[in-house]
């Protein structure tokens, strides 16, 4: 079985490669037998040009002669003399080619061309053209190029490529017979697609962004410019060099500059202050001999009390924060030059001491139970100004002694009586001490007191022109709303009615020492900050306060021996232990 | 043979001559009004950017045309194209030895019949191509064509007047006749026709810019123009 199944196999191998070798013969007999045919007819400057052929399989055919070639052009219209000529010359240096010189190429007019036999009878093939549709130009030579710009890392460049026209076609284009347009290809050396670029005319191309260390290729070819192009020329290779000191050198620079900025912005920033001091300097500001403002804000009131010229002794007394211990202020906020006009106007006061809102203290002299309203003495005292109106201060002066003398008369035992209230123009009202007590028992009186008083406030208001108007007009203001209120600065002025806070009050009355209750008004800044009292005998008739004399010194004393007193007040045991 | 040519080359020369004056063109600055008179030499430069410009139109028009109308078959009408250009009663120079050989006088009447014979046959083309839908790229490269053909004829007209001190008739005297007998035709026929025209109107505008260069390389340097 194997036997016969490898000679049937044999038989069909042998069957398959006979029908093979039988099908070969008439390819090759195809392929042999070919006509001689025209290959390519073309120009290269559009003045002569050449027709090539080729004899195919006809071997026998290859001697002179034995192809003929023969046109005929299209000259004139009578086609019926049309007459074909043969080849005028042909080649010497190439085998079947038939070479027409300028004399015998007419441009612009149809060529028919017959590839003939010998003999004339067999025509084997024909083409028709023009010349200028066959002009196939040279390519350019002379290639060459040179670098036009490198980036600055010099990784980039621009190349600029130049050539020269083909030699052939030189000439007609300087004379302008034929105008050669140029196309260039380049590409890079290992990849497959060429880029194209056409720039015309001239004799130069362009490369953009070549990258270095890469070799590219270059290559040019020209054409008539709406007709066919020629082959391309030699591909030169570009190689730009890589120049790494260029890239070490601008990064090193880059790299210092950064590190200087940063260095420059640390210094700027730790130094900020001592640079802003530099560059701005702060702007002095004035200075003022005497009070510094730098003192004050630290609270340092002992310094700022002694530039004052007041005993230092005293001082912490004055702030000890008792609650009964209340400063008899006078309140002079608001008409501040007119006071002095009128002070000095009137009553040439130059001693009038310098007036100012010193600590505010509502209670001052005043126990809380009782009104702080006026005596009736008060108001009689009041009507004067009131009947007068604006020239309420002369009745005033000449009522002075009038209310003075009965002062006197009742005041031989009081040696303090409080301050009731102070004028317009100053002057200070005092009430006597007989009021005290028939005050606090009769209510009637009060009420009789506070309607006066009321009735004050209207009269009083008026010469509120003359500018003082503050504290009587607050104090009748608040004495409207029907709520005596305590806490006016105006009714420390007025006598305490009550029993118990006369008790501070009652004391200096055994004391016929002075008391200057205007001295005590003004704890603070009164030049003679003397402690003692002094009881004011009355108004003389230039409105100022006569004070006892003090039997023992002059109320300008200053010098007192601190004695822990309640509330700051010397009261008359303890006076009558001061030596001075 | 040659008596006759030599008799129509001497009738053709009379009949340029003895045309007295010529009709009033625009550029003519000879009454002494104001305007600004152009040198020959811009004059002709201009004119060859006319004609350059022409010719790379009709160029694109004509590879346009072939793309759109003729992918079938293209070999074959190349060959045939050739033959239906309507040639010239005047007989135009072909040869460089011959275009070397004749005069300025020559080469520029030779330019004014090529542009004055085609003014009409353009025409005609517009007509044919709107007749059978073509692309509007295409009409309106014609129509410019057609547009810019006549002014460039008034430059010819008047660089002939300048350059040779000559009057010329601005219109065309050359008219071929045989254009008009292909009135109805088929389709295709028609396509053929049109396609032909277009590449004999490529040719000649080929063979105006030559002309021209030449002339102008001859303005420009004589002796190197001259030989060859």
């Amino acid at each position: 079985m194997d036997s016969t199944m490898e000679l049937i196999l044999f038989i069909c191998i042998l069957f398959a490669t006979a029908v093979e070798t039988q099908t070969v013969p008439p390819t090759v007999q195809g392929l042999a037998f070919k006509l001689p045919h025209l290959t390519t007819c073309f120009s290269r400057e559009l003045l002569t040009f050449r027709c090539q052929w080729k004899v195919g399989s006809f071997q026998n055919l290859t001697e002179q002669g034995d192809l003929r070639l023969f046109y005929i052009l299209d000259k004139d219209s009578k086609k019926t003399e049309r007459k074909w000529s043969e080849c005028p010359s042909y080649s010497s240096l190439r085998k079947n080619e038939c070479y027409f010189n300028s004399t015998n190429t007419v441009i612009w007019k149809q060529y028919t061309i017959q590839l003939r036999s010998r003999s004339l009878d067999v025509v084997y093939d024909e083409i028709s053209f023009t010349v200028e549709n066959i002009v196939f130009p040279d390519p350019p030579v002379g290639l060459n190029w040179t670098v036009l710009s490198m980036s600055a890392s010099g990784l980039i460049s621009d190349v600029v490529v130049s050539w020269d026209p083909p030699p052939s076609a030189a000439e007609n284009v300087k004379t302008g017979w034929m105008s050669l347009v140029y196309e260039t290809q380049y590409r890079e050396k290992d990849s497959e697609k060429w880029i194209s670029l056409n720039n015309g005319k001239i004799t130069q191309a362009y490369i953009y962004g070549l990258r270095s260390n890469l070799e590219y290729e270059v290559r040019v070819r020209s054409q008539m410019r709406g007709y066919n192009y020629g082959d391309f020329s030699e591909s030169i290779v570009i190689l730009v060099p890589y120049k790494e000191s260029r890239i070490m050198i601008t990064a090193v620079f880059i790299f210092v500059a950064i590190g200087i900025g940063v260095t420059l912005m640390v210094f700027i920033v730790s130094r900020q202050q001592k640079l802003m001091v530099i560059f701005l300097p702060p702007v002095p500001g004035p200075k003022i001999n005497g009070i510094d403002p730098v003192l004050l804000k630290k609270g340092q009131l002992i310094e700022f009390t002694s530039i004052l010229g007041t005993h230092p002794n005293l001082r912490p007394e004055l702030y000890s924060n008792d609650p009964w211990v209340e400063f008899i202020e006078v309140d002079f906020d608001e008409p501040h030059e007119s006071q002095e006009e009128l002070l000095i106007a009137d009553s040439s006061v130059s001693n009038s001491p310098q007036m100012s809102s010193g600590f505010r203290d509502d209670d001052s002299g005043r126990a809380s139970c009782c009104d702080p309203d006026l005596s009736d003495h008060d108001q009689t005292d009041l009507h004067h100004p009131s009947a007068s109106g604006h020239d309420g201060f002369h009745s005033l002066s000449h009522t002075q002694p009038a209310p003075v003398s009965p002062q006197e008369t009742t005041w031989p035992n009081s040696l303090y009586s409080q301050v009731s209230d102070i004028t317009q123009r100053g002057e200070v009202v005092l009430s006597p001490e007989e009021q005290e007590i028939a005050c606090c028992h009769n209510e009637a009186v009060k009420d009789n007191l506070r309607n006066k008083r009321k009735e004050l406030q209207w009269s009083t208001v008026i010469p509120d022109e003359r500018g003082y108007t503050s504290e009587f007009t607050a104090s009748a203001i608040s004495d409207q709303h029907g709520n005596p209120n305590p806490n006016t600065t105006d009714q420390s002025l007025f006598t305490e009615q009550c029993q118990e806070p006369q008790m501070p009050f009652r004391e200096p009355q055994n004391l016929s020492t002075d008391t200057s209750p205007l001295s005590a008004a003004f704890p603070i800044l009164a030049k003679p900050p003397s402690p003692e009292y002094t009881v004011v005998d009355g108004v003389d008739w230039k409105n100022s306060l006569l004070l006892k004399p003090n039997k023992q010194m002059s109320p300008q004393k200053t010098v007192v021996k601190t004695i822990p007193t309640p509330g700051g007040y010397l009261t008359a045991d303890l006076l009558d232990n001061i030596t001075i | 043979m040659n008596r006759a040519k030599v008799l129509q080359v001497s009738l053709c020369c009379v009949l340029l001559w003895l045309r007295p004056g010529s009709q009033a063109v625009p550029l003519d600055c000879n009454d002494g009004t104001n305007c600004i008179s152009i040198s020959p030499e811009k004059l002709l430069d201009r004119v060859i950017q006319h004609v350059e410009l022409i010719y790379r139109v009709s160029e694109e028009s004509c590879t346009q045309f072939e793309e759109m109308f003729l992918l079938y078959s293209p070999n074959a009408l190349r060959s045939q194209g050739g033959n239906m250009c309507h040639s010239k009663s005047f007989p135009i120079p072909n040869t460089k030895s011959e275009i070397q050989q004749i005069s300025d006088k020559w080469l520029l009447h030779s330019v004014l019949i090529l542009v004055q014979s085609w003014i009409e046959p353009l025409v005609y083309l517009q007509t044919s191509l709107e007749r059978y839908n073509s692309p509007d790229i295409l009409l309106n490269k014609t129509k410019w064509v057609s547009d810019k053909l006549l002014s460039l004829e008034q430059g010819v007209v008047v660089l002939i007047r300048k350059m040779l001190d000559e009057g010329v008739l601005t219109s065309s005297y050359n008219f071929d006749n045989s254009l008009n007998a292909y009135e109805v035709q088929t389709m295709d026929e028609s396509v053929l026709r049109d396609y032909s025209l277009l590449s004999c109107f490529k040719k000649d505008a080929h063979r105006m810019e030559t002309f021209l260069k030449l002339l102008k390389c001859r303005q420009s340097d004589a002796l190197g123009c001259a030989f060859h």
